[in-house]
């Protein structure tokens, strides 16, 4: 019998241990290869470009991290200032050009501070040290006879010499073949001169309106420009007139045979125009709703799909106490600010084009676009501008490429401001899911057996970021984005974990926390039936099953119960309440129990309280982590309670966001935060941890409600 | 045709003057606070100010506003009478509000008109007048109470937006 290998085992002896970064690496040098996503890891001597001491006295930090709202740059400053001895102001936070540092990687996956601070520290401390040293010399003295006072350095004989002076008109850099390595333990320095929080960056330009975003770059000359967009996904343009638009309404038109755009003066003449533009289209096979639900059911056996995640020699049991079927719909970011871009060629190189965005990947914009216009990277220059919501969306290069696309076309800048439709027909989103699991456990309520199959979209090998080819290699791997979450915190005695990628007609990719936040909501909705099952308090439940390598996460289920006052789901004619927790990314824990009342009669229902507690170690900004948990926080609201995307008549269903309901402050529930922060406990994410478990827990006391656990987003009651 | 936008006339071309005001603001006038974030109502992120009331700009135009007086975010600071910041910004930068910031001149201008006309907002009323104003970055706890430190630090008199 011949040998063959199962798709397992094929996966795993090739090495596809499928990050992006091993698919990356394999196929580099082939001039196929797209620009992938920035993904490259740090080294020390990219960290010296980032922080200098300007002529004028002051520091100027390129910021390789992009501000998407969540405060990096003000913790960062504070970081720095706490480390140089300085005051916040004598710090300036800047996002670079691409031109300015070295290739940062992307700003997603919660990383900025897990990845960033200790770098960012250590040459806070190596610049520090070096310019004691090079004062103590212009002082005639020794380091360790001058004292700083946060503006001079003074020397033992009462000699001054201050930040300005010692630039002496010339910014001075880091030199890494001669800066001092920091001995310093990595330690937060007391640090009594400085606040203890700090708001988000450019806070007061914010509430006065000024100029931040991709869309207020003015520019002289500047025109607007846009594309025609296809009736229904997938759809070819075969024929385009703009023989109806008046001469003067239009400054220049584009096709090139598959996508066709024009250039007018200003936004309402090309909005105008656009209305007036004749294109046909051919449909394929238009994309279809029942179709994409038939990919996703479960059909097979778990153990028969293509990627194992965890399991454990021993087989979990068919029979099982609860079985639940859950499905997850396609999710929207919705980002209040749609994507915009400002392109401009010039006649001299160097850089022969200026792009002006939000993103969170500026390097990947900038190859992107010169890979497409087969210029070198130094002829492009990507200026970041802040991004108006993130959330995993503007990780891709769209509308950058239509504005430089425009732009060469009309010889002028060009600014393309996506309408709110192209965010939902052009953007990419969220992929549905569909969940199996079975689950048992014995007399005493430990779990015995657990078995989660499920089948997704894809995240990051997705149909949004590569060409044709390339999905097809990588339909093999498993998709490390689709899996993020699914691991079980619980301990089980004979536990599977398996999925399958599916290939979606509908662009998918990273929304807020990836596969985690339909993952955990699946799992914590399980937990909570098999509890329920079993006739016994949620949380006494969780907190017997979870083992002591997981003590953290036992921890923030006990804080958040004494701040809540949990005594069971207390369930009443008009309210119920309902817990969850979950760990993101293995390293932060988060805890969220959700009051709700209900409206028997109308199937409403309004979260009036979230509690959490939310452990991401120690904690560098801590009003700024509050804020991401309360957006977490409300990001499972909206998952539970009223978002969802589906495919109609060969288009997303939604246009405007009154098809694509999103949160008010009217759905917004009271919110108290702990943040519990373990002794040595290393800083960690929080942009994307507590939504895995607000939405369950909202869900779950729902179920605790009506009895019948949710097994469908958004909730519908009645 | 002249309009009045933070207490200064400014001319905009007949041509424009049933294009959306959003438009004219940002493109025109050059007052990109005002922003756009789906140009058919249903956001908010456009919100300014006629005579005192919050206007979806995307739904005006200039010729709907000749004769009345626009405030936008940028003119705010300048409708009350001391320096410095309007109390609603004032509240905002205390309580930290905005995450990404986008939709936040928005949030100020209908916070702002609603303190204008009722200057003590219950929380209900607070939903009524300010869920028309979506906020994706979940800042809502921070919007409902710095609306209500702006409302115990305004005093009466300043409550008159642009009158
Ligand atoms: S842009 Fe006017 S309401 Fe959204
Ligand atoms: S602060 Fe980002 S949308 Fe409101």
């Amino acid at each position: 019998m011949p040998n063959v290998l199962s798709r397992r085992t094929f996966l795993s002896r090739s090495g596809w241990t499928a990050t992006g970064l091993t698919i990356a690496a394999t196929v580099s040098g082939c001039s196929l290869v797209p620009a992938l996503p920035s993904r490259n890891e740090l080294t020390e001597t990219d960290a010296f470009t980032w922080l200098q001491l300007k002529p004028d006295g002051r520091f100027l930090f390129c910021s390789p991290r992009q501000e998407i709202g969540q405060g990096i740059s003000s913790t960062l400053k504070l970081v720095i200032a706490r480390e140089l001895g300085v005051e916040l102001e004598q710090v300036e936070v800047i996002a670079p050009d691409t031109s300015l540092i070295a290739q940062a990687k992307s700003t997603v996956g919660s990383e900025s501070i897990k990845d960033f601070l200790e770098p960012v520290t250590e040459i806070s401390q190596i610049m520090s040290e070096t310019l004691r040293a090079r004062a103590a010399q212009q002082l005639g003295t020794t380091p360790v006879e001058v004292a700083f006072t946060g503006r001079e350095f003074v020397s033992s004989n009462g000699s001054r010499l201050s930040l300005s002076e010692l630039a002496a008109g010339t910014p001075i850099l880091l030199d890494p073949s001669e800066a001092p390595t920091a001995t310093k333990p990595l330690q937060p320095k007391p640090a009594s001169h400085l606040p203890s929080s700090v708001p988000t960056a450019r806070i007061a330009d914010i509430v006065t309106g000024a100029p931040l975003f991709a869309g207020d770059i003015q520019l002289p000359g500047l025109a607007h420009g846009a594309f025609i967009r296809p009736p229904q996904l997938g759809a070819t343009l075969s024929e385009t007139s703009f023989d109806a638009i008046p001469q003067d309404q239009i400054l220049a038109r584009y096709f090139d045979g598959e996508r066709a755009g024009l250039v007018a003066p200003t936004q309402t003449s090309l909005i105008e125009a656009l209305d007036l533009v004749e294109a046909s289209w051919t449909t394929a096979a238009a994309a279809d709703q029942d179709a994409i639900n038939t990919s996703l059911a479960l059909v097979e056996p778990v153990g028969e799909l293509e990627h194992i995640v965890f399991e454990t020699s021993g087989r979990p049991n068919e029979q099982a106490d609860i079985d639940l079927s859950i499905s997850i719909p396609f999710a929207a970011h919705a980002a209040i600010e749609p994507r915009a871009a400002v392109a401009r060629w010039n006649d001299k190189v160097d850089p022969t084009l200026e792009i002006w965005t939000g993103t969170q990947d500026a390097f990947y914009v900038r190859s992107h676009i010169a890979k497409h216009f087969g210029l070198s990277e130094k002829e492009v220059i990507v200026y970041s501008q802040r991004v108006g919501g993130g959330f995993g969306s503007r990780t891709l290069c769209s509308v950058e490429l239509e504005a430089a696309l425009l732009a060469k076309e009309a010889r002028r800048p060009v600014k393309v401001q996506w309408s709110r439709p192209d965010e939902f027909q052009e953007g990419f989103h969220r992929p549905p899911s569909r969940h199996r699991i079975r689950a048992s456990a014995n007399e005493v309520g430990m779990l015995t057996d657990w078995s989660h199959g499920f089948k997704s979209g894809h995240v990051i090998f997705t149909s949004a970021a590569m060409p044709r080819w390339m999905q097809a290699v990588t339909s093999f791997a498993s998709d490390p984005g689709t899996a993020r979450g699914a691991h079980l915190p619980y301990a089980a005695h004979r536990a599977e974990i398996s999925f399958s990628d599916v290939r979606m007609p509908v662009k998918t990719g990273p929304w807020r926390g990836l596969g985690a936040a339909p993952n955990n909501f699946s799992i914590e909705t399980a937990i909570d039936q098999l509890a329920s099952n079993k006739g016994l308090d949620p949380l006494i439940f969780r907190l017997a099953n979870l083992p002591p390598e997981h003590k953290r996460l036992s921890a923030c289920l006990e804080q958040v119960a004494k701040n809540a006052d949990w005594q069971g789901r207390s369930t009443t004619q008009t309210s119920a309440r309902g817990i969850a927790c979950g760990i993101y990314k293995s390293v932060t824990y988060v805890a969220v129990i959700a009051d709700v009342d209900i409206d028997q009669e109308s199937g409403a229902f309004q979260v009036t309280r979230l509690t959490c507690a939310h452990d991401c170690g120690r904690v560098i900004n801590p009003d700024q982590v509050r804020a991401q948990i309360e957006g977490n926080l409300i990001w499972g609201l909206g998952m539970v309670k009223s978002e969802e995307l589906s495919v109609k008549q060969g288009r997303l269903s939604a246009d405007y966001l009154g098809d694509y309901q999103i949160p008010t402050i009217a759905d917004a529930p009271a919110i108290s935060i702990e943040l519990i922060e373990p002794e040595n406990a290393a800083p960690v994410g929080a942009g994307e941890a507590a939504i895995v478990a607000s939405g369950a827990a909202i869900a779950n006391a729902v179920a605790a409600f009506t009895g019948q656990p949710i097994t469908e987003l958004p909730i519908r009651l009645l | 045709m002249d309009i009045t936008v933070n207490g200064r006339v400014r001319q905009v071309e007949d041509a424009i003057a049933d294009s959306p005001l959003l438009w004219v603001l940002r493109d025109e006038l050059g007052l990109v606070g005002t922003k756009f974030g789906c140009g058919v109502g249903t956001c908010g992120a456009c919100t300014i100010h006629v005579d005192g009331k919050a206007v979806r700009s995307c739904q005006t135009t200039p010729e709907d506003i000749v004769g009345h007086e626009v405030t936008t975010i940028e003119g705010l600071a300048d409708t009350t009478p001391d320096a410095g910041l309007h109390p609603v910004q004032q509240a905002w930068v205390e309580h930290s509000v905005p995450q990404c910031g986008y939709c936040q001149a928005g949030q100020i201008m209908s916070a702002a008109a609603l303190l204008a006309e009722n200057p003590a907002p219950s929380d209900s009323d607070i939903n009524r007048d300010m869920s028309g104003n979506l906020c994706r970055c979940g800042t809502y706890a921070r919007i409902r109470s710095a609306i209500k430190q702006a409302a115990r630090n305004t005093p009466p008199s300043t409550n008159q937006d642009a009158s």
